[in-house]
């Protein structure tokens, strides 16, 4: 079972980021925590077996990110909570996917509505960052013996974007999306 | 028969589909199966399928019906575990009339059923489950009417419809369409409410016609009919064709009154495709009262179907058009209209040889003859045949080889007369006149298409109008069905 599954807040913060990255225009989220099938496509595993999840996954569209995937972890918070803690192991997670299921990793996204860590903000996405969670999470990441890979490429991969409530709704207008809308389905394709 | 590309299990194929490892994989599998679950519906039917999935706002897939100046339909797939959920993505939409297709099975009191219908009926859309679409899907298997309700559910379908929601608005409205054929009012009135609360009011109102339309060929007053009345009494063409392309009713006293008001107008603004067997019974039960002002013909067609060696009856290119071995006959009220579907390259003519041999069986009153320097018109006064005339042979030797008929008219039984044009291959009435189609049809073919004696005697009968209608009496059924 999914942690996020057991989760309404977890629930509610992958939708409305889904709603937002879908407002941009240039994302198409395929699969929400904790809907049973999309659960099973954000789900990835350990070196011990045992398994994680995203919250959230799809693909980007259009310019240079065009029919890249993603994979994100949101977190709905109104204050830093636990994030700090979280991330390190969001990190780890990233990593280890990265490892498994390299395809399906062209980009990692914490979509969050509440800052934390920010007295290393500027060093949240960095190799070290990285590597250091490497280590941390260590026999579930890399397993006992084995050698950590190199962290940049993960790194490089990372996207952190805080939302607020009220950014949520400043996005292109229905009138102005129907026009796109529009074109896409024209179209056949995001390009 | 089955149309499209039904799946022997849907549930299990989209079921399959989602567990594909790759979720690129599975997004495409998924959204063919839909795709070839809708198609089952409407053969008529044209789906384009957009790049998205489960997208906020973008659809899934695109429902247009070429053959209809409907509007196109949008197709959203969702997961159907949280109703909640769905009616708020359904608030979101921007499309108008939305079609939600479920990915799996509404559960009996699922919460928040009750406020996804709402909302679905506030939004003009349809929320289909696995099973609904299912049902829809089969419908063709099961019924005519079925096909034909699933159809306009899938264009103007209201609320929430889940396998069994689905099966007893099948259910209702076959024996609405029971009822009408019966003229049993209770089970036509239960159909035209289960209409109205399942359809937009376009829909409804396009299906209630045709229930009316079966309801007065049956014999009922339409005054009497059980549901909201379209005023006029004539069909509209949407109607008709529902009508035309539905399963054979073989009841000649059905078509003929369904046929009273039909026109070969009407029957030109309609497409159809392939071969009709209502169009047929509709086209002999009305022999009596469809005319027409021009008629082209057209040698040579190749058979198009395993109908053509027969002759039969289609539409195309705006004119009701007689088909049978090598010839093509098109019908229409507006001379223009045959004359534009006439050859681009017209000939000369026929010479005088050719006219005597083609016109056999016909009584020709004049006729007018060119040698390119000299032309004359040549008549009988008594309106007698001048084809066979000895005087006509003897005028065509003065003339010399480079003789031809280029026009001569002809009379028709009822006393109208018809010019027959043999460079283009027209026939038209002439001045007020609106000969029957049978009556041109029998003078025109054959001379124009010239036939042989047997193709002669075929269309003769063919084109004869029925003794029944002629004397406004019943069809005798059975006679009629063992003749065909």
């Amino acid at each position: 079972v999914s942690g996020e599954a057991t989760h309404a807040k977890g629930a509610d913060g992958a939708r409305r980021a889904k709603s937002w990255l879908e407002a941009t225009t240039r994302v198409n989220a395929h699969w929400v925590n904790p809907q049973p099938v999309a659960v099973r496509k954000l789900t990835f595993h350990w070196v011990n077996r045992t398994s994680f999840s995203f919250d959230l996954g799809g693909v980007l569209i259009g310019g240079e990110y065009e029919a890249q995937e993603f994979l994100a972890e949101c977190k709905k918070y109104s204050k830093p909570q636990d994030q700090g803690t979280a991330y390190v192991e969001y990190l780890a997670k990233c990593y280890r996917a990265s490892v498994t299921n390299p395809d399906r990793c062209d980009n990692f996204m914490w979509i969050t509505w509440a800052p934390f860590s920010v007295s290393k903000w500027d060093r949240l996405c960095s190799a070290d960052e990285v590597e250091d969670a490497v280590t941390l999470h260590r026999a579930r990441a890399v397993g006992d013996g084995a050698e950590v890979d190199p962290c940049r490429t993960v790194a490089e991969r990372l996207w952190l974007i805080v939302l607020s409530d009220r950014q949520e709704s400043l996005v292109i207008t229905p009138a102005h999306r129907a026009l796109i809308t529009a074109e896409r389905v024209r179209g056949g394709s995001g390009a | 028969v089955t149309v499209g590309t039904l799946q022997p299990n849907y549930a299990r194929s989209v079921a399959d589909a989602l567990n594909l490892t790759d979720p690129r994989d599975a997004v495409e599998r998924v959204k063919s199966v839909v795709i070839g679950e809708l198609e089952s519906i409407d053969r008529t039917l044209q789906i384009h399928a957009t790049s998205y999935f489960n997208h906020t706002f973008v659809p899934d897939m695109v429902l247009s019906w070429p053959r209809d100046d409907g509007p196109t339909r949008d197709v959203f797939l969702r997961f159907t575990d949280d109703l909640g959920y769905m009616a708020d993505g359904m608030r979101a939409l921007d499309s108008k009339s939305p079609l939600i297709v479920g990915l799996s099975d509404l559960t009996a009191g699922q919460d928040g059923r009750t406020e996804l219908e709402g909302v679905a009926r506030q939004r003009a859309g349809l929320v289909l489950d696995q099973g609904g679409l299912e049902k829809l899907a089969s419908a063709n298997v099961d019924s005519p009417i079925s096909a034909l309700m699933s159809n306009a559910l899938a264009q103007d379908g209201l609320g929430v419809l889940d396998a069994g929601q689905a099966g007893a608005v099948a259910n209702a409205v076959a024996n609405g369409f029971d009822g009408a054929r019966q003229l049993q009012a209770g089970a036509t009135s239960d159909a035209t409410q289960v209409l109205k609360d399942v359809l937009s009011p376009r829909g409804s109102s396009r299906m209630a016609s045709f229930l009316q339309a079966v309801w007065v060929g049956s014999g009922g007053r339409i005054d009497l009919f059980p549901g909201p009345v379209s005023l006029g009494g004539s069909l509209s063409d949407q109607t008709l064709g529902f009508l035309l392309e539905f399963n054979e009713v073989a009841d000649n006293e059905f078509w003929s009154r369904v046929g009273r008001e039909v026109s070969l107008a009407q029957l030109g603004r309609l497409t159809m495709t392939g071969h009709s067997a209502n169009l047929q019974r509709l086209v002999q039960a009305n022999l009596d009262h469809l005319w027409c002002r021009g008629c082209v013909v057209t040698p040579g067609q190749l058979p198009l179907s395993e109908h053509a060696a027969e002759l039969a009856w289609h539409i195309e290119g705006g004119l009701l058009q007689l088909r049978g071995e090598g010839f093509s006959a098109g019908f229409a009220e507006q001379v223009d209209k045959a004359r534009q579907e006439g050859p681009v390259q017209q000939s000369d003519g026929l010479t005088v040889a050719q006219l005597r041999h083609q016109a056999r069986d016909a009584v020709l009153e004049s006729l007018t003859m060119s040698d390119r320097a000299n032309q004359m018109t040549f008549g009988s006064r008594s309106r007698d045949d001048v084809a066979q005339s000895e005087r006509l042979r003897e005028l065509a030797d003065t003339f010399g080889p480079a003789a031809r008929v280029q026009q001569a008219v002809a009379a028709l039984g009822s006393g109208q007369r018809v010019s027959l044009d043999f460079r283009s291959s027209v026939a038209t009435g002439i001045t007020k006149s609106k000969p029957l189609v049978a009556e041109m049809g029998q003078i025109a073919v054959p001379i124009l298409a010239d036939l042989g004696d047997a193709e002669r005697a075929a269309i003769s009968d063919f084109l004869a109008v029925p003794q029944e209608l002629k004397e406004g009496q019943p069809f005798d059924f059975e006679a009629e069905d063992a003749a065909t």
